[in-house]
């Protein structure tokens, strides 16, 4: 898939996962990963922006193994966000799918 | 490349976040590693997910609304004279240090210290010595070229001139050295 159009939805897609369930990462990626492949490396500096934008809460969490692991929470602007998001995306899918079925059927 | 030398030139690259930030990424790079090499992808695997080390840098930056570029920015501002100076002597044992260091981890992590390595270490050292006398020889035929306009005799205006001369000519040299390196 275009990178352009990974990143646009990529957002969309990690506000979703975490107002599912507080996360991790690595958790994340993983999630994120089976919907979209995308760049390990890409996620951090997203959750990061998001954190800034305060649409997330961060706090420490003990792990089995290594040092303490930082979850993302959901904040209630964040939750907002994912809504608006969401719609859009809904208007907005709907929107191509229609122009592409015209598309088809014109040909 | 290791993992560690994979965190280490992150670091690097994060130079100008303070450390508690810097700490923090390469906590949750290093998680983000461990846990792909548990899921049984290679190292290889995992460097090649994470892309072009310097795109990632930069994209980290970016989220720290940081211009990747403030490096280049810094230099092209003229500075003053002993900035200049400052500027060369941090960069040189900067680049010295994490050389060293790089090093270093690479000995580390292939456990056995080969005479191979070793050569190779000095052969690059040898290497480096005979570029920068290479380099010194162009300084030699300005500074020849200079001393003998400037020189009109055993007189204290014109040796004076001459050691001005040799002193510039010998910054100008210092100077292009530390920016090939």
């Amino acid at each position: 898939m275009d990178i352009q159009f990974k990143k646009g939805v990529l957002e969309l897609i990690v506000l979703v996962a975490v107002n599912k369930k507080d996360m991790y990462g690595y958790e994340l990626i993983s999630i994120v990963s089976k919907v979209v492949d995308i760049n390990a490396g890409t996620v951090y500096p997203l959750l990061k922006r998001l954190t800034n934008e305060k649409y997330f809460n961060t706090y420490l969490k003990e792990s089995n193994e290594g040092p303490p692991r930082k979850y993302y929470k959901i904040t209630n602007l964040g939750k907002e966000r994912k809504n608006e998001l969401v719609n859009y995306w809904k208007l907005f899918s709907k929107a191509v799918n229609k122009f592409i079925k015209e598309g088809v059927t014109n040909d | 490349m290791t993992k560690n030398k994979f965190l280490l030139e992150l670091k690097k690259g994060l130079n100008i976040l303070n450390d508690e930030e810097k700490e923090e990424i390469i906590n949750e790079y290093s998680d983000i590693i461990d846990e792909k090499l548990k899921s049984g992808l290679t190292f290889k695997e995992v460097l090649a997910d994470f892309g072009d080390i310097n795109e990632l840098i930069a994209e980290i930056l970016k989220a720290y609304k940081i211009n990747p570029n403030y490096k280049k920015s810094y230099r092209s501002d003229g500075f003053t004279f002993l900035e200049g100076i400052e500027f060369a002597i941090k960069k040189i044992s900067s680049s010295l240090a994490n050389k060293i260091k790089l090093k270093a981890e690479d000995i580390k992590d292939n456990e056995n210290v080969s005479l191979e390595k070793i050569l190779e270490v000095l052969i690059k050292f040898i290497i480096l010595m005979v570029a920068l006398a290479l380099l010194k020889l162009p300084f030699y035929f300005l500074y020849l070229l200079g001393s003998n306009i400037i020189y009109f005799g055993h007189n204290c205006i014109s040796k004076s001139l001459l050691f001005v001369w040799k002193l510039g000519v010998f910054i100008f040299y210092i100077i292009t050295c530390v920016f090939v390196n």
